[in-house]
């Protein structure tokens, strides 16, 4: 048999076997993904070769829709960017506002903010702490969290008789004062949360499953993560101290005394454990604004129309994901000449692909898990 | 042949088969039930309570919806693959069932006996081993056959893990022949009887790697990456109706045939603890084998609370690290304890 | 609302009804659309009230491009500083880099359509600076189609708050590595966040002006399209 021939015989062969690159759609339905999402992923084998994140699918035009509505009426859709840490994006929307106006928030309004604001963190933290554990398998967590995280929405439901999109604020500072027995409920909550947080990290931080799972997974140097313009606890996981509430104190955070859980790494574990301290630090906040609650006006002077003068104003809060951004233009007028909204879920996204590049797509889920997207605030 | 002739090796089988099949059938169901009440409970909620009193009648109500359901195919799959598949799944582990000895043979006042097993075959621990290996040829069928990326990365997953786990399950098992020196399954509880302890003892390693793999082999948290739902969704994905459901009637099939596999190797099966068996022939010749029967269920649900509760509390692996602890820690655990085991059967246990 | 006005021959109504606040003095009565107000002489250019802020960074950019550097009012005291675009990228990297800005986090960037202003676009760079707790904003001025040098070379961040900006403003960025649409379908046709567009798009305003509220399938060119919805309404 001559070589030709040889050659002959295995080149058929070779065909079969070779091997080539798989492009995995993970998405827009996928379990993982918390919504609509969709990464278009290149694998070979399991390994992620690269990976394109595809979104748009919940695109409902927010922003254009804001420049119709005038100034106060505004103010409910911007509920439904974040729809799991809804009272958080109102308080951005709303600040902008005020900070446009010049308006003056009433101290005690400004500390009532702060208890729903934080209370709105931890809820959302607890909805991602529930996704997060169920993509990597740990089940029972999603319904511990779903647990605490209701009696949060019934304590929004009692003070703002709603639950889920609350529509919280109004320009100028908040509409009413604690109702009776709230204060008490929600003290008692927090005395009962601690152990219930220890009760997660007890099925989680410990397990050595979860570490494996998560230990150098995912990621991203702290010089990426600034230059991706990261934020939130997916920019602290990675070691850099940014926090809003520190860094550019709104709404008296100033007044608090807490501190903002830092990781080294910056994978997806220490994502989750600043996530996890996170909570601890909104407890300790609540409980001092409860505390130092002072009294006074509930809302600032804010005429009936709204026109706040020609110009711009950006306000950042620190949401539950990340530095929410509201860039806002008025010309003038009783309506928003243009809202922009920088959205921390959207920009934090950028960052998948260098996490997720080199590592199995087992990985690419408990990515996304740590990076708590919600496609609502990504797509606008 | 003489009607006689054709009792024994066709009427009887037939007749014990299905006498057989009904409970196990039941049983698997009620798995099902078990496990969401259960994982229910140790999650804070309730689980199906709604159809028929504590929702016992929650199974009949699932399958009867999943009878009606359509029986989708897509378009680029293989439709006689795709359509077989589901078969190879559940009938292995059905088929295991026929070798499980369930408890002490009745024996007549003439002096005749009637083992409570359909077919004891000399060689029945390989014949499970066997058997059951045909199941992946379902998984592997569906992945291949759907003509979709998803169940293909499921199959090829199973295909790898159920190869890493067979060996060490398989080396388990092989300990515990070693020490009753029989494949037979009522042999090997009858060396357990004999010894006085259960080889859960002797055999503490085997039990372990016994566990492990088992949670494996029937694709079971934290090793359920073929089904994989947050990730790959798995090798079903494409299948719907009852097809779909003959891979979940598979599944607890499997878990219930390893519950009762491993309740037989290590636990002692039928025997009564800390009861003698002469004395309740003595009482009443039935009694032995019925309550032989109740407690062999008895400690096959103890296997089957053990795999809810890891399922509600860990999280799982990963494909590679699953793949590792197979070969790199199961596989020389098992090998070592054969050893152990053969130097224990050789010098102590003789 | 009175503001869902269809758009007619003259483009922008929206955006000249709603620079022109004398003109909607009574504040919002929901009327029918048709007989529309008399239009306020000239439309009006947005330009922001206030006073300019200073703050350090901004002192240091306008110590070293003086000539260029303006600042821009700001009623509520934030830096902001327009810059020439011929020079954008090298102004951006000296905000980066320099010691005295250190401006290493960017924060936001999007754009704003002015169809009144003389530069019909606007680009905001809203800066951070992580060391030294500052923030400023960098504005830019832009024709209509004319294209806006790219900041992800400066900070890799940009590239989707660009594609975004390029998806809902049609702002070009010229040099990105990767400018298609992100929000948007594929087969968008328009840019939804400049003034002339309509809120609900052609088809909505298509149904509203049907006066049997039946659905009719317009054709997919916008031209066509707005065409038929005049002869309806001429019709009713």
């Amino acid at each position: 048999m001559t070589a030709e021939q040889q050659a002959e015989k295995v080149s058929p062969l070779r065909e079969i076997m070779e091997t080539r690159e798989v492009e995995l759609n993970l998405g827009p339905q996928h379990p993982a993904t918390h919504g609509v999402y969709r990464a278009l992923v290149k694998l070979d084998g399991e390994r992620v070769l690269g990976m394109e994140s595809i979104i748009g699918y919940l695109h409902r035009g927010i922003e254009k829709w804001a420049e119709y509505r005038n100034w106060t009426q505004a103010t409910p859709i911007f509920d439904r960017l974040d729809y799991v840490g809804a009272v958080l994006n109102c308080h951005g929307y709303v600040g902008a506002v005020e900070k446009l106006l010049g308006v003056e928030v009433p101290k005690k309004a400004q500390y009532i903010r702060v208890v729903l604001d934080e209370l709105q963190r931890i809820a959302s933290h607890l909805v991602w702490l529930g996704t997060h554990g169920l993509d990597i398998g740990a089940q029972s967590v999603l319904f511990y969290a779903i647990r605490e995280r209701e009696a949060i929405m019934d304590l929004f439901e009692a003070m703002l008789g709603q639950r889920l999109l609350p529509n919280a604020y109004p320009i100028g500072g908040v509409r009413f004062d604690f109702p009776k027995g709230w204060v008490e409920v929600c003290r008692r909550l927090l005395d009962v949360l601690p152990q219930r947080i220890d009760e997660y990290e007890g099925l989680l931080t410990g397990n050595r499953i979860w570490r494996q799972r998560t230990i150098g997974v995912g990621v991203i140097s702290a010089k990426d993560a600034i230059a991706l313009s990261l934020s939130g606890p997916t920019l602290r996981g990675s070691g850099v101290n940014f926090d809003v509430r520190k860094a550019i104190p709104y709404s008296s955070y100033e007044d608090f005394d807490f501190e903002i859980p830092l990781g080294q790494n910056g994978d997806v574990f220490d994502r989750y454990l600043c996530r996890v301290r996170e909570m601890r630090q909104s407890l300790r906040i609540i409980r001092q604004a409860l505390d130092g609650m002072p009294e006074g006006e509930l809302r600032g002077k804010v005429s009936k129309i709204i026109r706040p003068p020609a110009g711009e104003a950006y306000f950042t809060i620190e949401a539950a994901k990340g530095q929410l951004g509201f860039y806002i233009v008025s010309d003038g007028g009783d309506k928003p000449y243009r809202v922009h909204v920088k959205s921390p879920s959207f920009v934090n996204l950028q960052g998948i692909e260098t996490m997720c590049k080199g590592n199995l797509i087992a990985d690419v889920v408990a990515v996304i898990g740590s990076l708590d997207i919600v496609l609502g605030e990504v797509d606008r | 042949m003489d009607f006689a002739t054709i009792m024994q090796y066709v009427g009887w089988p037939l007749i014990k088969i299905v006498i057989l099949l009904i409970p196990v059938f039941t049983v698997v169901a009620y798995m099902v039930w078990f496990e969401r009440r259960l994982l229910a409970f140790f999650q804070s909620r309730l689980g199906p309570n709604r159809v028929g009193p504590l929702g016992l009648i929650q199974p009949i109500a699932d399958g009867l919806k999943l009878f009606l359901k359509e029986d989708l195919v897509p378009l680029n799959s293989r439709p006689f693959l795709f359509k077989i598949a589901p078969i190879f799944a559940f009938f292995p582990a059905f088929v295991g069932f026929a070798i499980v000895s369930w408890a002490l043979p009745w024996v007549t006042p003439s002096g005749k006996v009637h083992p409570f097993v359909v077919a004891d075959v000399d060689l029945g621990i390989l014949f499970v081993l066997a058997i059951s290996s045909l199941s992946i040829f379902g998984i592997i069928l569906a992945g291949w056959s759907s003509g979709s990326k998803y169940p293909l990365f499921g199959s090829l997953r199973s295909a790898s893990q159920m190869l890493a786990y067979e060996v060490p399950l398989t080396l388990s098992v092989v300990a515990v022949v070693l020490l009753a020196g029989s494949f037979r399954l009522s042999d090997i509880v009858a060396a357990q009887q004999k010894m006085g302890w259960y080889y859960l003892f002797p055999g503490i390693l085997a039990f372990g790697v016994y566990l492990v793999s088992a949670v494996a082999e029937t694709n079971r948290v934290p090793f359920d990456l073929p089904e994989g739902e947050s990730e790959i969704i798995g090798f079903h994905t494409e299948y719907s109706g009852m097809r779909f459901a003959w891979y979940f009637v598979g599944e607890y099939a499997n878990v219930t045939l390893i519950s009762v596999l491993g309740t037989t190797l290590f636990l002692g099966g039928y025997d009564i603890p800390f009861v003698n068996d002469a004395t309740l022939y003595a009482a009443h010749p039935w009694l032995a084998s019925i309550l032989g029967v109740g407690v062999f269920a008895a400690k096959a649900a103890l296997f089957a609370v053990f795999f809810i509760w890891i399922r509600a509390t860990w999280p799982r692996y990963r494909y590679d690290q699953l793949l590792k602890i197979g070969w790199v820690v199961l596989l020389p655990i098992a090998l070592a304890n054969l050893v152990v085991v053969a130097l224990l059967k050789l010098w102590l246990l003789r | 609302m009175s503001d869902e006005k269809p758009p007619v021959e003259t483009p922008a109504p929206p955006a000249a009804e709603a620079a022109a606040p004398e003109a909607q003095a009574k504040p919002a009565a929901p009327k029918p659309p048709a007989p529309k107000p008399a239009a306020p002489a000239g439309p009006k250019k947005w330009e922001p009230s206030g006073e300019i802020a200073e703050n350090g960074a901004a002192a240091a950019l306008k110590a070293k491009f003086g000539d260029v550097v303006t600042g821009v009012k700001s009623p509520c005291k934030e830096a902001t500083v327009l810059v020439p675009k011929a020079r954008l990228i090298e102004i951006l990297a000296f905000l980066k880099e320099d010691a005295a800005c250190a401006m290493d986090y960017l924060s936001d960037l999007t754009g704003a359509h002015y169809p009144n202003n003389d530069k019909k676009f606007e680009v905001a760079y809203h800066l951070y600076s992580l060391t030294r707790k500052e923030s400023l904003r960098v504005k830019v001025q832009l024709d209509d189609g004319e294209p806006c040098p790219t900041a992800t070379g400066v900070w890799p961040g940009a590239d989707w708050m660009e594609r975004e900006a390029h998806d809902l403003l049609g702002i070009v960025f010229e040099g990105h590595p990767n400018l298609k649409v992100i929000l948007l379908p594929e087969d968008f046709d328009g840019h939804p966040l400049r003034k002339e567009f309509p809120l609900g798009g052609a088809q909505e305003e298509m149904i509203r002006s049907n006066k049997y509220g039946k659905p009719v399938y317009l054709p997919e060119e916008i031209e066509e399209a707005r065409k038929i919805i005049e002869e309806r309404r001429h019709d009713s």
